[in-house]
């Protein structure tokens, strides 16, 4: 009988492994399920709350389609995709893993402005 | 097609279902970002806390909407054997970060919040909150003192989170009990603010352990079962000739 290999676990085991606490995703759970978007696009929308360390994005597009936009971005607007980290099984597909400030729909992190959806 | 964790890594659902090539190409560049990330977080962001198995910086931004610290665990730890991990830090930084996280959900809110543990070549990295304050070993230190709360408030936060989360820090020092407090720490001050227990590293879950080792000190012949978190806390309750607690009452 042939053993089947994914090749995702092949590639995984040397990657970085990234885990957000419990209680951080409850609250992004909440943020998503008590509070309009701040940001809408056709992409996908973007919760925030200054009251919250990270932010969080439901995608209305494939995930592979989403993670390609993010990497294609030029450096300019780009984001560093370190701080954008997809999860399981919650009521949103991505974590913004740094605080954000908004200013007039616009999303700057580090001083810098970036395009996330 | 698995859901849910695989090594550690939440990953969606639709990111499985992805293509391998974009998965791959996406893992890869976050790890070099990663990796460029906390270097420059080891030379440049302030260094406020430093231990047998790792270092803790300030990691806040003007426009944090809580205070965030990384702690970076000693990547030499990952060339140790078990035991003599165990006898440095008896939790993995996933089991550290795991028991944070469930005190933190079940309701203990004197621990910081941990926030994320990324883990790459053998490193391992915990955002979490970082309390603004003192360690009662810089405000001894400093001939400081605590006028509010009281030392009994420290025995109630230690037996709550053993009886009520089953939860034994053993390690229970000046250096891990923190005065959260925007007042300024100087000579004879008497500061008032709120305790925060951390550091996690040592602590274990006491549910079905009765009769742990470290509840048991052999004196002679004799056995004397005890608390270690509790005979610890008991050396900062002020009373005469104790000039090593921070406590006034």
């Amino acid at each position: 009988m042939t053993k089947r290999h994914s090749p995702r676990k092949k590639h995984m085991g040397y990657y970085p492994t990234i885990k957000f606490s419990n209680s951080i995703l409850n609250q992004l759970d909440e943020l998503v399920r008590d509070t309009r978007p701040i940001i809408e696009t056709e992409k996908g929308l973007l919760f925030y709350s200054d009251k919250l360390p990270l932010a969080v994005i439901k995608i209305k597009i494939p995930i592979d389609q989403y993670l390609n936009f993010i990497k294609s971005q030029g450096d300019d607007v780009r984001p560093r995709l370190s701080n954008i980290i997809p999860v399981n099984d919650r009521s949103f597909e991505i974590v913004v893993n740094t605080p954000l400030i908004i200013t007039n729909g616009k999303v700057g992190i580090g001083g810098r402005e970036v395009i996330l959806i | 097609m698995p859901k849910g964790e695989i090594k550690g890594v939440t990953f969606s659902k639709s990111l499985e279902e992805a293509q391998g090539k974009v998965l791959t190409e996406y893992l890869s560049l976050i790890q070099e970002e990663i990796v460029r990330e906390i270097k420059r977080i080891i030379a440049n962001n302030e260094l406020i806390g430093e231990g047998r198995t790792a270092k803790v910086f300030d990691i806040t931004v003007e426009h944090s909407s809580i205070p965030i610290c990384v702690k970076i665990w000693h990547s030499h730890l990952r060339d140790m054997g078990q035991l003599e991990l165990q006898k440095m830090q008896s939790s993995s930084p996933i089991g550290e970060f795991e028991l944070q996280d469930q005190l933190y959900l079940a309701g203990f809110r004197s621990v910081p919040e941990p926030i994320s543990l990324t883990r790459f070549e053998g490193v391992s990295v915990m955002a979490m909150e970082r309390v603004i304050g003192y360690s009662l070993k810089q405000i001894i230190d400093a001939g400081g003192q605590i006028a509010n709360p009281k030392w009994s408030d420290l025995e109630k936060l230690v037996v709550e989170m053993h009886r009520k989360y089953n939860i034994a820090h053993r390690d229970l020092g000046p250096q891990n009990i923190m005065l959260e407090t925007d007042e300024k720490l100087e000579p004879g001050a008497k500061l008032s603010g709120r305790l925060v227990i951390i550091d996690f590293g040592l602590s274990k879950n006491t549910i079905g352990e009765p009769s742990d080792e470290d509840y048991l000190l052999t004196i002679g012949d004799s056995i004397i079962r005890y608390q270690q978190d509790f005979a610890n806390i008991d050396s900062l309750k002020p009373r005469r000739g104790n000039d090593q607690t921070p406590f006034t009452s």
